[in-house]
């Protein structure tokens, strides 16, 4: 084991100069502040915020016609899935409906995926996520809770059960004893092919949509083998409700929490063809003839490394395409027999024509050279 | 009158801003983008606090917005391989005497790869366990180990006066 307090210790001593900055937190501060201005006017006027009902509504209308769906929603932070979003609608969609007792009908759904044989990207949004109401835990309970953190809970003007967390947080500056419990209904990470297989999550984003909670997720490339040839894809994931108790005894803060699966969400979604293309080429690295294999898509790729003779395959790989344009590793390269290596990378959104491929050896201080200083492979499509 | 929502802000930036800055500054590689990011960061997380309700510790939540957020900055065209330092020739001045042994540390998180240097990030300089580094990396607990596995091996030359065999 590496002895973390002495790394904590001397990486903070070492990076000692990056400090806490006024300047820095008067741009924050005036970041928010103008977005809460933004926002201001219409909380106090009802006629208004009925016309912003409306409009939400048509909004809402209209993104249904034109088929928006979660891809365009994050599409916004990442242009890769804006780029796919037309291709990510479903036709085959089973939601979980839930009649929840606190937090009224809920609908939980698979709203838009992407799968094109190597990647599969996978995003789903949940009606109406949260409830919570003030609440005073049994003994029973408090014996349960473990000791947390006393925290402010950062609030909203409009959002449900706010007076429940306004009163938390008067308890928690006034030293006064309080508790809520709250609910919260997601879906889990964990999402299974309709044959048991279970993909592994690579990486992922949530966010809100107005009162609807949304996440994306993108899966470990290459999937695997079995699903890989499939023409559809059938997923499901299951839903849980989150349980959670707070109880503020004037001093701590205590926190108990439990999970319980309540329904699952399955979706079809069909391979889009054509997407992945296979690349190739040789050349020599430190003395010693390789082969380049790179599968690559519109969001995934895959660049595979096969050496003639054992020899150290400690390195890190980059991949560019004919534009310049450098693919981001994941990291993690995968060694099998000391001949092959494998590393995967987020896709671009394009699919090139040609790549060039680099192994550089991170210890001999290579990561302050220029790509176009190092020799580089170059990979030509196969298929 | 300090609002609800200014106090947060406030206590969330008097906690986590330098945390978030030395985190960012090893993904990233460069104080002025570490900058941003952190900016970036309490921005994100001020949209969504409205999100922020438990399920996972608010140290948990703020890393995840940080790491996707320096994600996000990697993936950017701009960023070429050029650009990523690692002589740590754009840190300010530290404000706290170090030694040779702080500096080998710190350089050698700096020259692993992307993901490696993710974890150890997460697990060693900010202290979260395997579980919460899953969750912020969205990975599974096994993708956490195996990374750690690399980085410790990857690390142990370097810092072999560090290493300690339990």
């Amino acid at each position: 084991m590496l002895n973390e307090q002495n790394i904590r210790q001397a990486v903070d001593r070492r990076l000692s100069g990056l400090t806490a900055s006024e300047a820095r937190r008067m741009r924050i501060r005036a970041a928010t502040n103008r977005e809460r201005w933004e926002a201001k006017p219409l909380k106090s006027k009802k006629l208004i915020i009925a016309i912003a009902l409306v409009a939400a509504m048509l909004m809402s209308a209209i993104a249904v016609a034109e088929g928006l769906n979660l891809f365009d929603f994050f599409g916004k932070e990442d242009a890769r899935y804006a780029a796919l979003a037309p291709k990510a609608t479903l036709e085959i969609t089973e939601p979980a409906l839930i009649a929840h007792p606190y937090l009224g009908d809920v609908e939980v759904k698979i709203d838009s995926a992407y799968f094109d044989g190597l990647s599969l990207t996978l995003a789903y949004r949940v009606s109406n996520s949260y409830y919570a109401e003030e609440y005073m835990p049994t003994e029973e309970e408090r014996a349960q809770m473990r000791l947390d953190e006393p925290v402010i809970l950062a609030l909203t003007d409009n959002e449900p059960c706010l007076e429940v967390y306004e009163a938390y947080n008067e308890a928690i500056r006034n030293g006064t004893p309080f508790g809520y419990r709250q609910y919260s209904i997601k879906a889990k990470d964990h999402t299974f092919t309709d044959d048991g297989i279970l993909l592994d999550a690579l990486s992922g984003r949530e966010d809100f949509d107005g009162a609807a909670f949304c996440d994306l997720t993108e899966f470990k490339s290459p999937l695997p083998d079995e699903i890989r040839n499939r023409d559809a894809l059938t997923v499901t994931k299951k839903v849980y409700q989150h349980e959670c108790i707070v109880w503020f005894d004037g001093k701590d803060c205590w926190l108990s929490s439990s999970i319980k699966d309540i329904g699952v969400i399955t979706a079809t979604i069909p391979k889009e063809k054509n997407q992945v293309k296979t690349f190739s080429g040789k050349g020599v690295i430190d003395g010693v003839e390789c082969t380049f294999m790179a599968e690559v898509s519109p969001l995934a790729a895959v660049l595979t490394m096969a050496k003639n003779e054992n020899a150290d395959m400690w390195c890190d790989f980059a991949l560019i395409d004919q534009n310049g344009k450098e693919y981001q590793a994941h990291g993690g390269v995968w060694v099998k027999d000391d001949k092959t290596a494998t590393v995967t990378f987020d896709g671009t959104g394009d699919l090139p024509t040609s790549l060039t491929a680099y192994a550089i050896k991170p210890w001999e201080g290579k990561y302050s050279i220029a790509l176009s200083n190092l020799a580089g492979v170059k990979l030509t499509p196969i298929q | 009158m300090q609002t609800a929502q200014e106090d947060w802000l406030e206590q969330v930036m008097t906690q986590w801003e330098v945390p978030l800055l030395r985190t960012c500054y090893l993904l990233l590689r460069d104080a002025a983008l570490a900058e941003d990011a952190v900016q970036e960061t309490f921005l994100k997380a001020w949209r969504a606090r409205d999100a922020y309700r438990r399920e996972a510790s608010e140290k948990t939540w703020l890393m995840r917005i940080a790491v996707n957020t320096c994600r996000d900055m990697l993936r950017g065209s701009w960023f070429r391989r050029v650009d990523r330092r690692t002589d740590m020739a754009d840190l300010p001045e530290p404000t706290e005497p170090f030694t040779e042994p702080d500096d080998t540390v710190t350089r050698a998180i700096l020259a692993l790869p992307d993901s490696l240097r993710q974890v150890v990030t997460l697990r060693y300089y900010q202290g979260l366990n395997v579980q919460e580094v899953a969750d912020v990396l969205h990975v599974h607990r096994r993708t956490v180990h195996y990374r750690l596995e690399k980085a410790e091996r990857a690390l142990r030359a370097a810092l072999e006066e560090w290493y300690h065999a339990e």
